[in-house]
Order: C-alpha cells, then sequence, then structure tokens
C-alpha cells in the first residue's frame, strides 16, 4: 500500500477515535501547514457529514497577515467553529511583564493561553500537528497524551499504548493532546498537500520580504520586532518553512513557487525545518521538552 | 512506495544507538544541524543524542522511552521505534513493538545472549510479531568471527523454537565500521546473506500478508446522526463489503439494512480491509461504539469468557484477582475480572510456572478473563484487531495490561 495512504488512514482513525471519546474536542490551528492537513483529514473523516470539532487558535498577536488571512477564509469556506483566545488578554489578566527583547517571544506565554482555555471552554481533548520528526523530545510522545491537572506532560511515565487502542480516559483536571499526524514526516505533509491539492498560506511560497539579519537568519521586520541603529536591513526573496511567530520564525532565501519546487527545494536541503527556522528551539539541547512540561502544546 | 515499520531492540551498551545512527547516516537522512548537534565536548560524535530524546535519558545514557525516527531509501519509507533494553522498560518496548513489521534484536558478539534478549523474545511472542531480525553487532570486537556468531545463532534458534516464533534471520554487523549495515564490506566473506538495510528493503510488511478471505469485521468506532439518518463510522477490520451484502449485527444476530457505504469523500460500491469507511444503515437500528457488525452469522464468538495471553504493563500494582478492571477490545468496553491464572512464563528458560496467583510488571501469563457482560471477539491468530485488547484502571484511568485472545 502506498504509504500516504497508511499515513493518512492511520490519522483518520485517530480522529475518529478522539470525536468517540471525548465529550468538548477541539483542533488547534495555527496558519501552519501541519494543522491545515488536520482540518483537511478531519473532513475526510467525518464525510459525509461535517468534521464535529471546533478549532481553537491561540492568538500570540504576533501574527503574520498572511497566517491570518488564510485562517479566516479557510474558517469560511469550510463551515467551520472558530475560537480565539488570546495571549494579549492572558498578559493583562496576570499582570505579566513581558520582557523586552529584540525578538519578544510569545511562545512560552502562550502555553497559559491554552491551559486557561482548556479550564474555560472545559477542553478535554486538544488535536495538534506535532510530528515526531520535527524534533527529539516530540519523538518520544505518545498520540494519545495525557496532561496532568497542571497541562504538564509527563515524559517518564507515560501510558502504554500498544496498536491503535487508544486510551483516553482521564481524570478530574486532567487533558489529553491528540497528535494524529506524528508519524508523518514534513516530506509526508509535502507529498500530501501535492496529491490532495491541500490550500495552504502563501507564505510558503516565495515572495519578498523586508527583514532584519539576526544571527545569519533572516526574520521578518515587523511591529513586533525592536530595530535598532546598527541592524542590518535587506530585501530578500524569501518563503517560510514553517509558520509560527513573526518573531521566532526565520524565513528562508527561495524562489521556490510551486509545491513541486518546496519539494525538490526540501530534498536536497540540509537542515532540518525547525532547525532551519526556529529561533524558541535554538535555546537549550531540551527546549521544547521543558516547553512541554509548562503545558505546550 | 511502502512504509514498513520495525523496533530496534538491545541490551544496554550493545550499540543499538550506534547502529540506528549508521542507518540513518549511511542513507543520508541525518542533516547538517542534527549532526553539528550531537556533537559532545570531548567525545566526538555522540550518535544516542539522535535517538534518546528525553534529559535524563541523555544525561544518563540509556533510553527510557520509546523514540520514534524516520528514513528512506529509493525502495522504502520506514519508521523505526527505537524500543528501551533494560528489563525494567520491557513495558516501553511492548509498546513500541506492537505495531510493527520487523523486530530487530541486537546482541553484543561479545556479550553474547543476556537476560534481557529473552525479555525481547519474549515480547515478540507475546505480539506475534511478523518478522524478527537479529542483529549481532561489535563484530569488529571479535574478529569477525565466524564462530563466535555461529554459536549465538544456534542458541537463538532453540530459542525462537522454544518460543514458536517465525525463524528470524541472522545478520553479523558492526554499527561501529559498518559491515553488513547498508554494505556488505570486505571483513566477512564467510557471510553471504542480505545486509540489515537489504532485508529491511525487501522483507513483507504486514499490509500485504493480511488475509482478505478472512470474515467480514467492521467494528464501530463514532456514530453520528443528521436529520433521521445514522452514519456509522469505523474500520473494516477484516473482509470485504458492498453494498449489495446483508450486514448481521454480532450479537443480536439481527439483520440490516446496508443503503449507502463512504470511503475517504466519495460515495463507493465497495469497501476492503483496512478502509475506513462511513456505513449508512436503514431501518431504526441503533448501535453504538464496540458494536460490530459482519455478513456470516456466529463467525465470532460471542461469551462471557475468554482466554488470553496477559502482558501485566503497571509497576505500582500488580495482578489482583479479586479486583475489577475495564476491559477494551477495539471500542468495546466491558468490566471484568480475572477467573484463572494458568500459568506464567519464565523469562529465563520460557517454561510455564503454573500454581501462581499473579503478575507484576512486564510480566507475561495465561488467564481466563470473565466479562460481566458478553462481548464479540476472535482469536488473535484468526483476525488480530477483534483479538487483542487492554486492560484499564478504573481508579487511576491507566491502560495496566494488554492481552492477546487465544
Amino acid at each position: 500500500m502506498d504509504y500516504l495512504k497508511t499515513l493518512e488512514a492511520e490519522a483518520i482513525f485517530i480522529l475518529r477515535e478522539t470525536a468517540a471519546q471525548f465529550k468538548n474536542p477541539v483542533l488547534l490551528f495555527s496558519g501552519g501547514k501541519d494543522s491545515t492537513v488536520l482540518i483537511h483529514l478531519a473532513q475526510k473523516a467525518f464525510y459525509p457529514l461535517s468534521t464535529p470539532f471546533k478549532v481553537l487558535h491561540v492568538d500570540t498577536g504576533h501574527n503574520f497577515d498572511e497566517a491570518l488571512t488564510f485562517r479566516d477564509s479557510l474558517v469560511a469556506q469550510n463551515n467551520l467553529e472558530l475560537i480565539v483566545r488570546r495571549v494579549e488578554d492572558t498578559v493583562r489578566k496576570y499582570n505579566i511583564e513581558e520582557s523586552i527583547q529584540k525578538l519578544p517571544s510569545r511562545n512560552a506565554l502562550q502555553a497559559l493561553t491554552l491551559t486557561d482555555a482548556i479550564k474555560e471552554l472545559h477542553i478535554d481533548a486538544c488535536i495538534g500537528g506535532g510530528r515526531r520528526d520535527e524534533e527529539k523530545a516530540r519523538a518520544k510522545e505518545r498520540i494519545f497524551s495525557i496532561r496532568d491537572v497542571d497541562g504538564k506532560w509527563l515524559p517518564y511515565d507515560q501510558r502504554p499504548e500498544l496498536w491503535n487502542v487508544y486510551n483516553g480516559k482521564m481524570n478530574r483536571g486532567e487533558n489529553m493532546r491528540v497528535f494524529p499526524i506524528s508519524n508523518w514526516t514534513e516530506m509526508d505533509i509535502w507529498h500530501y498537500i501535492k496529491q490532495e491539492q491541500v490550500e495552504i498560506a502563501s507564505l510558503y511560497f516565495a515572495h519578498n520580504r523586508k527583514c532584519l539579519i539576526y544571527n545569519d537568519r533572516l526574520i521578518a521586520l515587523s511591529e513586533f520586532v525592536n530595530v535598532s541603529d546598527d541592524d542590518k536591513i535587506v530585501t530578500e526573496t524569501v518563503r517560510y518553512r514553517t509558520v509560527g511567530d513573526m518573531t521566532c520564525t526565520a524565513a528562508v532565501r527561495s524562489k521556490a513557487n510551486t509545491i513541486d519546487e518546496v519539494i525538490r527545494e526540501i530534498a536536497v536541503s540540509n537542515t532540518t525545518e525547525r532547525g532551519e527556522t526556529r529561533i524558541d528551539d535554538q535555546v537549550s539541547d531540551a527546549a521544547m521538552e521543558d516547553r512541554k512540561l509548562k503545558g505546550y502544546f | 512506495m511502502d512504509l514498513l515499520r520495525f523496533t530496534t531492540a538491545g541490551s544496554v551498551d550493545d550499540g543499538k544507538s550506534t547502529l540506528i545512527g549508521r542507518l540513518l547516516h549511511d542513507t543520508g537522512n541525518i542533516k547538517e544541524d542534527t549532526a553539528l548537534s550531537v556533537i559532545t565536548d570531548d567525545k566526538g560524535l555522540n550518535l544516542a543524542y539522535i535517538t534518546d530524546g528525553l534529559r535524563l535519558e541523555r544525561e544518563g545514557g540509556i533510553t527510557i522511552d520509546i523514540g520514534y525516527k524516520y528514513f528512506h531509501t529509493d525502495k522504502r519509507k520506514f519508521i523505526i521505534s527505537d524500543a528501551p533494553g533494560h528489563f525494567q522498560y520491557t513495558k516501553n518496548l511492548v509498546t513500541g513493538a506492537s505495531n510493527v513489521d520487523v523486530m530487530t534484536i541486537l546482541i553484543d558478539a561479545v556479550n553474547g545472549i543476556t537476560a534481557q534478549t529473552k525479555r525481547h523474545l519474549l515480547a515478540a511472542w507475546f505480539l506475534k510479531v511478523p518478522h524478527v531480525a537479529i542483529a549481532v553487532n561489535k563484530m569488529d570486537v571479535v574478529g569477525y568471527s565466524e564462530d563466535g556468531f555461529n554459536s549465538i545463532k544456534t542458541d537463538m534458534v532453540n530459542y525462537c523454537k522454544t518460543l514458536g516464533l517465525p525463524m528470524p534471520a541472522f545478520i553479523p554487523v558492526s554499527a561501529l565500521k559498518g559491515d553488513n549495515v547498508s554494505i556488505a564490506g570486505q571483513n566477512m566473506p564467510w557471510y553471504t546473506g542480505e545486509t540489515l538495510l537489504g532485508y529491511l528493503e525487501n522483507v513483507t510488511p504486514v499490509a500485504f500478508m493480511t488475509d482478505i478471505n478472512e470474515g467480514v469485521r467492521f467494528a464501530i468506532q463514532y456514530v453520528m446522526h443528521e436529520d433521521d439518518a445514522c452514519y456509522y463510522y469505523g474500520k473494516l477490520i477484516s473482509g470485504a463489503i458492498n453494498n449489495k451484502v446483508s450486514l448481521i449485527d454480532v450479537k443480536k444476530s439481527k439483520n440490516l439494512q446496508l443503503k449507502r457505504i463512504f470511503v475517504d469523500m466519495n460515495e463507493v460500491q465497495q469497501a476492503n480491509t483496512g478502509d475506513n469507511i462511513c456505513l449508512e444503515l436503514g431501518g431504526d437500528n441503533i448501535f453504538k461504539r464496540g458494536d460490530v457488525l459482519t455478513t456470516v452469522a456466529d463467525d465470532m464468538i460471542i461469551s462471557n469468557r475468554l482466554k488470553v495471553i496477559i502482558c501485566w504493563l503497571d509497576e505500582t500494582q500488580g495482578l489482583d484477582m479479586n479486583h475489577k478492571y475495564l476491559l477494551r477490545i477495539n471500542g468495546q468496553e466491558e468490566y471484568c475480572m480475572l477467573h484463572q491464572l494458568e500459568w506464567k512464563k519464565d523469562s529465563g528458560d520460557f517454561k510455564k510456572i503454573r500454581g501462581v496467583s499473579s503478575l507484576s510488571v512486564n510480566e507475561f501469563g495465561c488467564a481466563v478473563i470473565e466479562t460481566e457482560a458478553v462481548i464479540a471477539y476472535d482469536s488473535y491468530e484468526r483476525i488480530k484487531e477483534t483479538g487483542r485488547g487492554v486492560l484499564i484502571d478504573i481508579e487511576s484511568n491507566k491502560t495496566i495490561a494488554a492481552f492477546t485472545i487465544v
């Protein structure tokens, strides 16, 4: 059997399990290619009816305009129910003093907004587009990954998860994170996008952008970035290999305008997607594991 | 291109991480930034950093839980579930090996077969892993000795026979030097078989071994209603159906009128084994998650007793014959108690130890389970997905045991 069919079947099975085992599951959507593929799969999984999942966007306020435009058109086209919770509101609610850095990151704060939303909306499961090939801590995570009452991942006490028997039973206050595309690689996502003609945000294709050069990386110039006089600003033809916050996602120089060109580019690339584009993973050897211990998805 | 899933199990320090690193490296699947991140201060390349994703694993130099790695060659795509070798983590090995086509067991040519190797064989026996490959590693350290390799092979063949495992492939390798990992090399002219990679590229995946002639099993996962219509979502675990067949609810032996079949985003005339399907049924039948539909009456076992091989997975509590558990097969759930524990397997000589009253973590035994209400099941031998399940602790909600039905 073709591997994309195998991976698709696995994901659809997991999505149906999630709908069946939880009362109020939501699908986490960021505007990126992985959560876009998740939405596509969630539509397939429940055809001929529409997907039973609501869509939750944890909005850091540091979005690319293109990602928001894309989110809104996807939601409208597919008749999805969108819930937005803003990091901005979390900052105000807890009187958090945000650090003044060159590239202020709200990545860690996002976890707090998410865990608050879980409590407020009585969400029992969050479906995420995390993939095991992205990062070494993600590589260790179960498909149904339970979080304790504080939203923490317990990497040294994970439940056994045999075959396709996913155990969604929880105690009060616990929460489940579900990763239907755990076993997909970056390349699988692209081949699937091509095969299924999934529409994705325009950021993934080459465009001209004014960027700041920071540690040899291209950071989009925006109101969120604090520019100083000695910064080098350039205008380059770039695209994004991942889509996250404007302040922690780097662009790559590229002229790829079609999915085929993107696939060709990734095939010969000598770096991993997060290694090439994510500023937030560079902090330490266990940056992702540490974020997950604090409720990050 | 197809997909092969394999697990790597090895004892501590027998070079498992080096072997995986070698496979990824030789097939061009390690990117530059990953390679840079595994260079530690003074030791040069530390390949364990590629597979050990958790802080404590890197600090302790031991794999604690399953980690997944992905690579491809021109022939195939591969998913490695890299399993911990230490006996304490056998429960995690069982998780990692539960979905694989091949279980690759590493044996250190210097140390030979260890107590942990036997645990790995027991896991393969419990799960009925379709293929087993034995990679005898560190052949460079024993001077590429054919005799040393053959003596390990002879013992392993005997163990596999005792357990009724499929005859494994035996491959002498040096993960460090690269012999017989992806290329044969010059050092072992006496070995004429496939390299490990060659073996993994050519072995038949489970997906191609499914018997499409087995009975129809449609397990209902999820039910949705719209207007007066009822839609049943689930996987066609076994067999094929078309829109002319008459389906039977296995527990009530009642015939059902099938209106439409959906696969993917299409209405179809026929669905095949493995398809995630949606059925629209007519009449006023109401089914729920866990119900199983088939085409031939009496084709499935309907009973409140089942004999199982059980693997205990919880370290905080052992099997308690006076305790009530929640049994789950597919979406079917039923409260149950262990009625009788016939024997447990000695992890040293694989003999049955009788007269036991409990199982503790990482132990395998044979038990009779009695459920409160009847359930529908098959033997694991006949149809895997309706012949296996888990026990869930009612208080903690944790999965505490897994079983396959005899």
